[in-house]
């Protein structure tokens, strides 16, 4: 939640930045790292809540493994991608 | 001896949604779950914002262009309402999973709290009564309000506090 409001309100503050602020705002570690934390508790919360979803809407055993499976691997990927990414930005490479 | 068709046509049927009536408890549960999948698919935007900003201006300046054209608005601007709704509406379910909070006017407090259909504060309770159910004592049951509110139990409320 806290993570969440900060995300927020450095967003709002960036709204009208360009490539160079924003590079530079992410670059900073304080803003790399909590920014990491976010990412790893939303992508982690994200399947579950979709878990629970597919439980109870999608009936055939199969699919809903194959779903359960499938939605696991996109938010896995999403969230290395994410990190990644940030990764790259606050390492400067 | 059952076959699994005397099975499942035998089985009683829950009653289907349309039966019940439309309290704002239901319509606030249901909302959690579509700002969930919605959040869900949105974080794909922002896996896609960090990408472009970590690979180069020009990716970027792609995404900033979608960003702030008036559908990239429209959509950040929902995202961030279903966000902030997501969020305050999980945070009374935690409450909720301590046991507290399943009075019905905590209930409609709360409803207040997460901002939606404020409006409906009369109506859909006209008929029913304001009558005040105790708190429930089981936890991690996820036991939603309006059933608490519609099983025969008038205890008295723990607390008196209002919306409005």
């Amino acid at each position: 939640v806290v993570l969440v409001l900060w995300f927020v309100f450095s967003a709002a503050a960036l709204a009208g930045a360009g490539y160079d602020e924003v590079r530079a705002w992410l670059a900073s570690p304080l803003a790399a790292t909590l920014m990491i934390l976010l990412i790893i508790s939303v992508f982690s919360h994200a399947p579950l809540g979709l878990q629970v979803i597919v439980e109870d809407y999608v009936h055939h055993p199969g699919i809903r493994i194959a779903a359960l499976i499938l939605i696991r691997l996109l938010v896995f990927a999403l969230a290395v991608a994410c990190i990644v990414a940030v990764l790259t930005v606050a390492l400067g490479s | 001896m059952w076959n699994s068709a005397m099975a499942r046509a035998e089985r009683p049927l829950s009653p289907h949604l349309q039966i019940y009536r439309w309290y704002f408890t239901m319509a606030l549960s249901i909302a959690h779950r579509i700002t969930g999948v919605g959040l869900a698919l949105g974080l794909v935007l922002f896996t896609w914002w960090l990408l472009a900003l970590a690979s180069g201006p020009e990716a970027f300046a792609i995404v900033h262009g979608v960003m702030t054209s008036w559908v990239g608005a429209v959509i950040l601007f929902f995202y961030t309402l279903t966000l902030f709704y997501h969020m305050g509406n999980g945070i009374r379910h935690l409450v909720w999973d301590f046991g507290y909070g399943f009075d019905l006017q905590v209930a409609r407090a709360g409803r207040g709290g997460v901002g939606v259909c404020g409006r409906h504060d009369r109506a859909d309770l006209a008929g029913r009564g304001d009558r005040p159910v105790g708190r429930s004592t089981c936890l991690r049951t996820r036991l939603s309000p309006e059933r608490v509110a519609s099983e025969p139990r008038t205890t008295v409320s723990a607390t008196g506090r209002r919306s409005a």
